[in-house]
């Protein structure tokens, strides 16, 4: 566009010479009309004087910025002024030209242009299938069942757009499939590999093959078929981690096949994990593993929780226990994660309730769950600041000014059981349990050490406790500040509650 | 950890515990108590201030240090007065009746 009609005819043989098609306006109004006509996308460069009647060159270039990113400008200034300059690149120009123009200049600059508007449209095609193959995927990565839906609570952050861990969730015949999946990496090729496995696994299920054999099988695909593939083709082998968990609810029995990810845990009316599998290597390492399946009867289990490893991974930054990031993420679902630092991996986690008449929030949830070794003693003061994050994290509003309460009885509790259940040695562990009961706003604490426990009545003792000093007096300590004291297995085990009045709210 | 303060005007001597006092700081408190104890004449005071507003918590290894730090300043015709703020330290204080043994002065201040 020139309003120089001399100049617009030497712009205009000039590309033409080059083998441009050419398209002329004398000024902004007819440059606009053009480029609506025929539409922006089908020119592949603008070449425009910057001083014109009326509008200038720089309108021109924000009207066309505002109708297609794509679409490549360049300026022609008859002054050297930098200002000017810098406000067409501000304004979208991939380049400018100062008259006189000559024709290698020009044609230099223009092809320039085109090759831009070319590059530019080709990763806006790119982008937009991408988005689309994202939005399949994220719809392929969290298939439940409408069946079940009401078993299933889901959060699920993906990292990217496409390749991110997936959920698969259907019942056939009778028979509840839960499979949470991570594979490799986090592209494209990762969605691929997820689209792959959830056909097969489909399928498998389908003609009822065991799910710790749909495993098997596509272990043996991964390091027989595509790991010499990859190998040929110097790329990285493709894994995949699997929790899977299958409910036979005529036999009443769970069924947990894992490898390579966070087991599944099982909960009871309690709160407490009452079954958790081992883990394998991920599928896609060793074509000999074989996937063996723990069985469990499902009867007293009030939910199951499964989770990636991109949650213990973000629990491990957080510096807390990852069930109380689990219970936070499942409770106030997507808020937290948008106000919190950024995941370092994919999240997904899902409670799967057997019974769908169970209201969860009428029940324990786990928030806390430790395993220590008896020479962890030392570290206690380590492992009570844990809690507290812990607790202030998944709890804060719920606990009133109990927090403090709760961690002496914890800290009391737990060095019992590491010094006396375990004899401070790193071969004997006590494990921790915290669990929460949102609707009676009930704290429920266990610890459990395999020591022998007492051979006199423990409880009755510290009930007739005249002095409050020497032996026992942390768990004198526990039963005066708690509202429920329980002692199992002579004393091996301890429970205890507590009640909490959550703060009103501001 | 642990500062000690002779007022002298007063016949008063601070123990101002720093932070929460359990069984991983005790020890040194008690350490460094006893050898101030030892190096000073009992003399100087007539009242000891163990201050531990700034302790959230106190465990049972602490609570027994304190009942020893009781019996110990009796033998000695020493009073004792514990300033406390946290209202978990106050319920542990009358879990092992203390309140009995020393003068308690509790100030809730907000928890953090």
């Amino acid at each position: 566009m020139d309003d120089d009609r001399y100049g617009l005819s030497f712009l205009r043989s000039s590309l033409k010479i080059a083998g441009y098609e050419v398209v002329t306006a004398i000024d902004v109004e007819s440059a606009r009309e053009v480029l609506q006509r025929d539409r922006c996308s089908s020119f592949e460069a603008v070449l425009t004087d910057y001083r014109m009647p009326g509008e200038s060159g720089l309108e021109l270039m924000d009207w066309i910025r505002r109708k297609d990113e794509t679409l490549s400008m360049v300026m022609i200034t008859a002054e050297s002024e930098k200002e000017l300059i810098k406000n067409s690149y501000a304004g979208g120009a991939v380049g400018y030209l100062e008259k006189p123009v000559s024709h290698s200049q020009l044609c230099e600059v223009m092809a320039t242009a085109v090759e831009k508007t070319r590059r530019n449209r080709r990763y806006a095609k790119t982008e937009a299938e991408l988005a689309a193959v994202g939005r399949l995927d994220h719809f392929l990565n969290t298939q439940i069942d409408p069946v079940i839906r009401s078993h299933v609570s889901v959060f699920y952050r993906p990292l990217h757009e496409v390749g991110g861990d997936f959920l698969n969730v259907r019942e056939i015949a009778g028979r509840v499939s839960l499979v949470v999946g991570d594979v490799s990496g986090h592209n494209v090729t990762a969605g691929y590999v997820s689209s792959y496995f959830q056909g097969m696994l489909r399928r498998a299920l389908e003609d009822a093959v065991p799910l710790n054999q749909c495993l098997e099988n596509f272990n043996r695909i991964l390091c027989e078929e595509w790991g010499p593939e990859a190998n040929r083709r110097r790329e990285l082998l493709t894994t995949l981690a699997i929790s899977a968990l299958e409910i036979d609810q005529e036999k009443g029995v769970m069924t947990c096949a894992v490898a390579g990810a966070p087991p599944p845990l099982m909960v009871d009316h309690n709160g407490w994990i009452v079954a958790e599998s081992k883990t394998n290597f991920p599928l896609g390492w060793n074509a000999e593993q074989g996937i063996i399946p723990v069985s469990v009867p499902s009867a007293s289990i009030r939910f199951v929780l499964v989770f990636t490893d991109g949650v213990i991974d973000w629990a491990n930054e957080l510096e807390i226990d990852p069930l109380c990031l689990v219970y936070t993420l499942l409770r106030v679902q997507g808020s937290i994660a948008n106000t919190l630092m950024q995941p370092l991996d994919d999240l997904l986690l899902v409670r799967f309730s057997p019974n769908p008449d169970i209201v969860v929030t009428d029940h324990f949830h786990p928030v806390i769950h430790e395993t220590y070794g008896g020479d962890e003693a030392d570290d206690i003061d380590q492992l009570e600041a844990v809690w507290r994050r812990s607790l202030l994290f998944a709890l804060d509003e719920e606990l009133g000014d109990r927090l403090f309460d709760l961690l002496i009885c914890m800290r009391e509790a737990v060095l019992n059981a590491l010094v006396h259940g375990c004899d401070r040695m790193a071969g004997r562990s006590a494990t921790l349990l915290v669990a929460y009961n949102q609707s009676t706003h009930t704290i429920r604490v266990r610890v459990d050490d395999p020591g022998k426990g007492h051979r006199f009545d423990l409880k009755r003792r510290l009930e007739e406790m005249p002095s409050s000093t020497g032996r026992q007096l942390g768990l004198g300590m526990i039963q005066h500040l708690s509202d429920q004291l329980e002692l199992e297995n002579r004393g091996a085990s301890i429970v205890f509650d507590f009640k909490v009045v959550p703060d009103e709210p501001c | 950890m642990l500062t000690i303060e002779l007022q002298a005007d007063k016949r008063r001597l601070r123990l101002i515990v720093e932070s929460d006092l359990k069984s991983t700081n005790v020890d040194e408190v008690r350490a460094e108590t006893e050898r101030y104890f030892e190096e000073t004449s009992r003399d100087a005071y007539k009242t000891v201030y163990l201050d531990l507003r700034n302790s959230k918590l106190v465990d049972s290894m602490a609570l027994n240090w304190i009942f020893m730090l009781i019996r110990d300043l009796k033998s000695h015709q020493k009073s004792m007065v514990i300033q406390i703020s946290s209202p978990a330290v106050r319920r542990v204080f009358e879990f092992a009746n203390i309140e009995g043994l020393a003068e308690v002065k509790y100030r809730k201040r907000r928890q953090v």
